[in-house]
């Protein structure tokens, strides 16, 4: 089955024009199947971290929204231990018209701007919402941990 | 070092027009040494103005800006002045002095030294002896040491004897403030105390003195100077607008040239193609012409809009991507009429103008500055901020400045467009040509297979906006003028897509009748 247009041209500006702080490179043997690293954002409490990220087009791509699931382990409030990320954009208000670049970059303002009210992870929101300063510490403290 | 050496072999590299109007680095660095003779002439060595005039050049560059500018409207002769704190010893007889421009009228600036003495203290000082800093050739005679003019041991009477030969310039001052007004040169122009009521430094009343003596001193060879210098800088910015309407033109001759070439073989706009049209006119012009530009743009010559290094490239990076350009246009073996080959050899022409025109304005820029470090250092004379220098050739605005910038915009602008170009007409979901075209009510264009395919999952909303407008859609929504027009400028594309979308519906029609491909084998 060969590749569609849109994945073809999208991969190719992501490899040779990438967005600050975003990697996406596609594996050899599965062009849906992409490793991507995301620079934790400056003045975040991920900042410093290096996130990896699988991200998967599936064959509907781009009716339906690609996968994306962080490795890292993460302290936030809208990704859970398993990785998934709560990102309204990735469901429900997915559009056509969006690339997997935009993606990633909404992943990254996700890290900026975490929202505790609408939580994936509940115990990791709670502690946002009760001491957001002691839960950033512990975000840092991952960060240190696991992603760097 | 051989600055100047390698500026005249860069000039050399460029078109005459440039060469005439650049700076004369030669020239001025021997105007600089004259200026430096002159200033030697009045024991005024590099040492001696420096202390002299030692003062800050951020608040010397400020002062500078504000007369000549008002002196091109309305008061013309105002001079600028700036404090100047003495850290020598010399300030005890040299209670200030002041480096400092006026324009006049014709718009050329006149430097001058402003130099307040208190011949009282002049003879305290150098009768009991502590200077040091002064060159006088005629007592080298007398005197061992050449730098040291005035000498503790020579008596005052020795001194006026010998006003004549004398070329210090203090020794020359004491002389004109102790005796009338002589003919000593350079000219002297006797302002009195009068001079000195508004901007007495502090210095002064600590001593009260009523015989302060204001010098000033024209300096004609750096008024020379000054004159090549703008107007070498006035000449290269004419240039630069005779090249700028020369381009334009150049280039809208140009983009009519090629929009005649490349104007699709089966245009709409002449509903009644000649049989003879048909034959001789294939899309061949167009595709190439649409080659040849994407590849330009793809390079970006000039100025880089990826997220790593946005902006302005360096000349060499420019020039090795326009021999690149020119070379992948070459290895294609495209194959251009002659009238296509002018115009493209026209095209690149202007691209080497561009480049051309950035190295001459790096250059001269580069000349300009080392020129002026260089009278600095020669001199001790602190140099004239560039505003000082635009106040002067207003001609010197932004706008050249960003003329190679200009000059890629309007290429973009005007010819680049003649042929239209695929990502403006391209089907944000599919990412080919939006063929068939369909408008929804919102404004938003996709072509017509992505947004079955929306309707058929139920997705209400433009993807582009949101908007409710997907499911209203029908054959209405086709927009006739557009499609014809697709037609026209993308013949391939067009039936690339047409090609592509009929095998996917062939296949989706298979799947829907439980008939799947993948499956048959079985």
């Amino acid at each position: 089955m060969s590749l569609p247009k849109r994945i073809i041209k999208e991969t190719e500006r992501l490899v040779n024009d990438p967005a600050p702080g975003i990697s996406a490179v596609p594996h050899d043997d599965n062009l849906r199947y992409f490793d991507v690293a995301i620079t934790g954002p400056e003045g975040s409490p991920f900042e410093g971290g290096i996130f990896k990220l699988e991200l998967f087009l599936p064959e509907e791509y781009p009716m339906s929204p690609p996968k994306v699931r962080f490795l890292t382990k993460i302290y936030h409030p809208n990704i859970d231990k398993l990785g998934r990320i709560c990102l309204d954009i990735l469901k429900e208000k997915w559009s056509p018209a969006l690339q997997i670049r935009t993606v990633l970059l909404s992943v990254q303002a996700l890290l900026s701007s975490p929202n505790p009210d609408d939580p994936l992870a509940t115990d990791v929101a709670k502690h946002y919402k009760e001491d957001e300063k002691g839960a950033q510490n512990v975000s840092r403290e991952w960060t240190r941990q696991y992603a760097s | 070092m051989h600055y100047g050496k390698s500026y005249s072999a860069l000039l050399a590299s460029l078109p005459p027009e440039f060469q005439d109007s650049a700076i004369e680095y030669r020239q001025l660095k021997k105007t600089i040494k004259k200026l430096v003779d002159e200033l030697g002439s009045l024991g005024l060595n590099p040492d001696v103005l420096n202390s002299l005039l030692h003062t800050e050049v951020e608040t010397h560059a400020r002062s500078l800006q504000e007369p000549a500018a008002s002196g091109s409207t309305s008061d013309p002769t105002s001079p600028s002045n700036t404090s100047t704190q003495l850290s020598s010893e010399l300030s005890q007889v040299v209670s200030k002095a002041v480096y400092e421009f006026s324009s006049d009228e014709s718009n050329t600036l006149s430097p001058r030294l402003r130099i307040w003495i208190s011949p009282s203290r002049f003879e305290e000082v150098y009768t009991s002896g502590s200077s040091e800093a002064f060159v006088s050739e005629s007592q080298s005679s007398d005197n061992p040491s050449d730098d040291i003019g005035l000498n503790e041991e020579v008596p005052q009477g020795a001194l006026t004897k010998r006003r004549n030969s004398s070329t210090s310039l203090l020794w020359a001052l004491q002389q004109h403030a102790v005796e009338e007004p002589s003919g000593i040169e350079p000219v002297f122009e006797e302002q009195g105390e009068a001079g000195l009521d508004l901007s007495e430094p502090e210095q002064l009343s600590s001593v009260p003195e009523s015989d302060s003596r204001e010098i000033v001193i024209s300096l004609k060879a750096d008024a020379n100077f000054f004159a090549l210098l703008t107007n070498a800088l006035v000449a290269s910015s004419n240039a630069l607008r005779t090249t700028e309407s020369q381009f334009m033109d150049s280039l809208k001759d140009l983009s009519v040239t090629i929009s005649q070439h490349a104007k699709p073989p089966s245009s709409h706009h002449h509903p009644i193609p000649s049989p003879k049209n048909i034959f001789r006119k294939a899309d061949g012009d167009l595709y190439t012409w649409r080659e040849i530009f994407t590849m330009y743009m793809e390079l970006e010559i000039f100025e880089s809009s990826a997220e790593r290094d946005r902006g302005d490239r360096s000349t060499e990076e420019s020039e090795k991507r326009l021999g690149k350009f020119a070379q992948q246009i070459g290895a294609r073996g495209m194959k251009l009429s002659k009238d296509n080959r002018t115009a493209f050899e026209r095209f690149l022409e202007l691209n080497v103008l561009i480049l051309n025109l950035r190295k001459f304005q790096i250059a001269n820029n580069e000349a300009a500055r080392k020129i002026l470090k260089k009278h600095t250092k020669r001199t001790g004379l602190p140099s004239p901020s560039s505003a000082a220098l635009v106040a002067v050739a207003p001609v010197l605005n932004v706008h050249f400045t960003s003329l190679p910038h200009t000059l890629v915009q309007a290429m973009a602008e005007i010819l680049l467009p003649i042929i239209p170009h695929l990502d403006d007409y391209e089907c944000l979901i599919c990412a080919s040509v939006a063929f068939k075209p369909v408008r929804l009510a919102c404004g938003h264009l996709f072509c017509v297979r992505c947004l079955v395919k929306l309707q058929k999952r139920g997705k209400a909303n433009c993807p582009v906006c949101r908007a409710e407008t997907v499911l209203q859609a029908d054959r209405t929504n086709v927009d006739d003028m557009l499609l014809r027009y697709m037609v026209d400028w993308f013949p391939r594309e067009v039936k690339e897509k047409k090609n592509v979308d009929g095998k996917e519906v062939e296949k989706e029609q298979m799947e829907e009748l439980g008939m799947s491909n993948d499956c048959t084998i079985m």
